[in-house]
């Protein structure tokens, strides 16, 4: 995943509250065909990607953005937003390389970014985690049940159906 | 009584099998799959800056095999581990967790797409290896133990399994850390790791995901483990004549393998070509895939009618690396640096290298793996990838919370580019730096830290 990648999708979603948000939105989108390359592997939350952590502190460290911290009932949560001068970055990035911008964040994902960035974030860490077994070759069936099992929820919870939904929605 | 199998090591002097209990560890030494370690750099081609750096993955899975064995040891008193049912597993797999590595471990899995982990799963699940078949002696159901712990996204067995041979504070990285260290004459990687394997406890509920934690007297040994760390990764694993070695290793597997997916496997070693041409590659397949025909691949490629596989050959064999620019910081914070490549392929070209992909090697490591160690932030972190010290009274905290100085040596992995081109002539490189000037220069204002 690109710096550019990755601050447009910072800027589509305006505040992203929490790194496992960023984490799972990124998973689905990859799923559902948006070109954001990064290896993801099984996590307690569900798929999680080194790189991508990585990527968001460098990008903190380099003053692209701007990292939140603030206590929640489990410890801290850490929140992004683009640095304000970062936006003529962005502009000057997508007036010099046009091709190139349209290619690595194509502006038909937008909708789907602000739209994952709203849901609830239990569900999506159930369907980031369906998607994860489904794309590791698993039928539908078998990734709701590999996921209640993982993530210790009941197979018939409505939580769980509703993430298969999702999931369903974005794998390709 | 039979006397136990005494093997001689230089980190531990001796390491100990009992051939009353433990003959069936012996018997997996014995097999093909685990001698031929024996005949894999352990560091890949760190030797080219390291000249002792030759040590193989047998002696450091011996010596996993050894802190392993101190470590159930150790849990026989604790009721949690139900070590009984898990010992078999825990000792086969950190015997058998390198058994799938590619000739000069790491460096092979891009370019032959060798996954080590993968093929180690291979080598004990495969129903045609003398690995399976002795753990299967043993038990049925051990085989598929053993490729669970040893498959990192795999949560089949207990977390606390998981812990010590695969996290952030494992029984590998106890091992390579000081047997690298010792090898390389690096002088980096002590610390008192004979506390950090005898002190550690098992935290959580023994039904669910019991995890394991230090007690507050080994912090400072777990300091001095992550200071070692750093520096091993500073001075020796990402060392830049390492990297370069690599870079070129890679170039040459590009060409070659480009070459043979256009048809022309004329020049191509029977185990690699019938490993390529494999659609699903067996372990039998893998396996001969040894460094020896690696580097007979690379003396036949020096003759070869492909200029440029000839030449790199010819630079891997008789140690005639590139030289490195540092990547410039780019005219817009969120460039890739597309046009900085361009300009260096011109440059190589103007030079007389063609084709310049071959030419100019980008060198960008994954700061992922090699990070001393990662807190990850409190609302991503999971019990399986933090070191924690517990205390009665607070719980099991994580570490850099108890010793923020810590923070010094861990927010330091940065990524760091490198691109590496030749350095015949001496302008070569010169001309290199001062492209990099140019691409110095912000073309919009730079964001401040903030």
């Amino acid at each position: 995943m690109t710096k550019y990648q990755l601050a447009k999708l910072v800027q589509s979603i305006g505040v992203v509250d929490t790194r496992k948000r960023l984490q799972k939105v990124v998973y689905l989108l990859k799923s559902a065909g948006c070109p954001l390359e990064s290896d993801f592997i099984l996590h307690h939350y569900g798929p999680y990607s080194h790189s991508l952590a990585y990527l968001t502190d460098e990008m903190v460290r380099d003053g692209i953005l701007v990292e939140e911290c603030s206590p929640n009932a489990t410890g801290q949560q850490y929140s992004y937003e683009l640095n304000s001068g970062v936006a003529e970055s962005l502009a000057e990035f997508e007036k010099s390389k046009p091709a190139k911008a349209a290619k690595e964040f194509p502006a038909a994902w937008k909708a789907k970014t602000t739209e994952l960035a709203k849901a609830d974030l239990k569900l999506l860490e159930l369907a980031s985690t369906v998607a994860y077994y489904r794309n590791s070759g698993n039928s539908w069936d078998k990734a709701g049940k590999e996921t209640a099992r993982f993530k210790e929820v009941s197979p018939e919870s409505s939580i769980l159906t509703k993430a298969v939904e999702l999931a369903k929605g974005m794998v390709k | 009584m039979k006397p136990p199998k005494i093997f001689r090591d230089p980190l531990y002097n001796y390491i100990s099998i009992d051939r009353e209990n433990d003959q069936w560890l012996l018997d997996l030494l014995d097999t093909p799959e685990v001698q031929r370690l024996r005949r894999i750099h352990q560091l890949g081609v760190s030797f080219f800056t390291y000249t002792g750096a030759d040590h193989s993955r047998l002696s450091h899975s011996l010596g996993v095999l050894h802190l392993m064995q101190q470590a159930v040891e150790h849990l026989k008193g604790d009721s949690k581990a139900h070590i009984g049912a898990a010992r078999h597993a825990l000792l086969a797999s950190a015997l058998l967790h390198d058994v799938g590595h590619a000739p000069f471990s790491h460096l092979f899995e891009g370019p032959l797409g060798l996954k080590h982990e993968q093929w180690s799963c291979q080598a004990v699940l495969s129903p045609d290896t003398e690995v399976n078949a002795i753990l299967k002696g043993i038990d049925a159901d051990l085989p598929k133990q053993v490729a669970e712990l040893i498959k990192k996204d795999n949560f089949n067995r207990p977390l606390w399994q998981k812990n010590l041979l695969s996290s952030q504070l494992d029984v590998d990285r106890l091992d390579y850390l000081r047997r690298d260290s010792l090898f390389t004459g690096s002088g980096y990687g002590h610390f008192d790791w004979y506390r950090i394997v005898h002190t550690f406890e098992l935290y959580g509920n023994p039904n669910l995901n019991s995890i394991t934690v230090w007690p507050d007297k080994t912090k400072y040994s777990i300091e001095e483990y992550i200071f070692a760390r750093f520096y091993m990764y500073e001075n020796v694993y990402m060392h830049k004549t390492t990297r370069g070695y690599e870079k070129l290793l890679h170039a040459m597997w590009k060409i070659a393998r480009q070459m043979f997916d256009n048809g022309d496997s004329k020049s191509i070693v029977k185990p690699i070509k019938e490993f390529w041409k494999a659609k699903d590659p067996s372990f039998r397949q893998f396996e001969v895939l040894e460094e020896s025909v690696v580097l007979y691949q690379i003396q036949e490629w020096q003759s070869h009618k492909n200029k440029a596989l000839a030449d790199l050959a010819h630079r891997f064999l008789n140690r005639k690396g590139f030289g490195s620019v540092p990547a410039p910081l780019g005219t817009n914070p969120l460039d890739d640096l597309s046009e900085w490549k361009v300009a260096l392929h011109k440059l190589v070209k103007k030079y007389g290298y063609s084709p310049p992909e071959s030419y100019v090697l980008t060198d960008e490591y994954e700061i992922e793996i090699y990070a001393p160690y990662r807190p990850e932030k409190s609302d991503e972190q999971t019990p399986s990838n933090a070191i924690r010290i517990v205390n009665e009274k607070d719980g099991p905290q994580e570490i850099t919370m108890l010793l923020p100085r810590l923070k010094a040596v861990i927010d330091k992995p940065k990524r760091t580019v490198l691109y590496y081109l030749p350095k015949e002539p001496k302008e070569l490189i010169e001309e290199a730096k001062k492209l990099k000037a140019d691409f110095d220069k912000p073309a919009v204002k730079r964001p401040r830290r903030t």
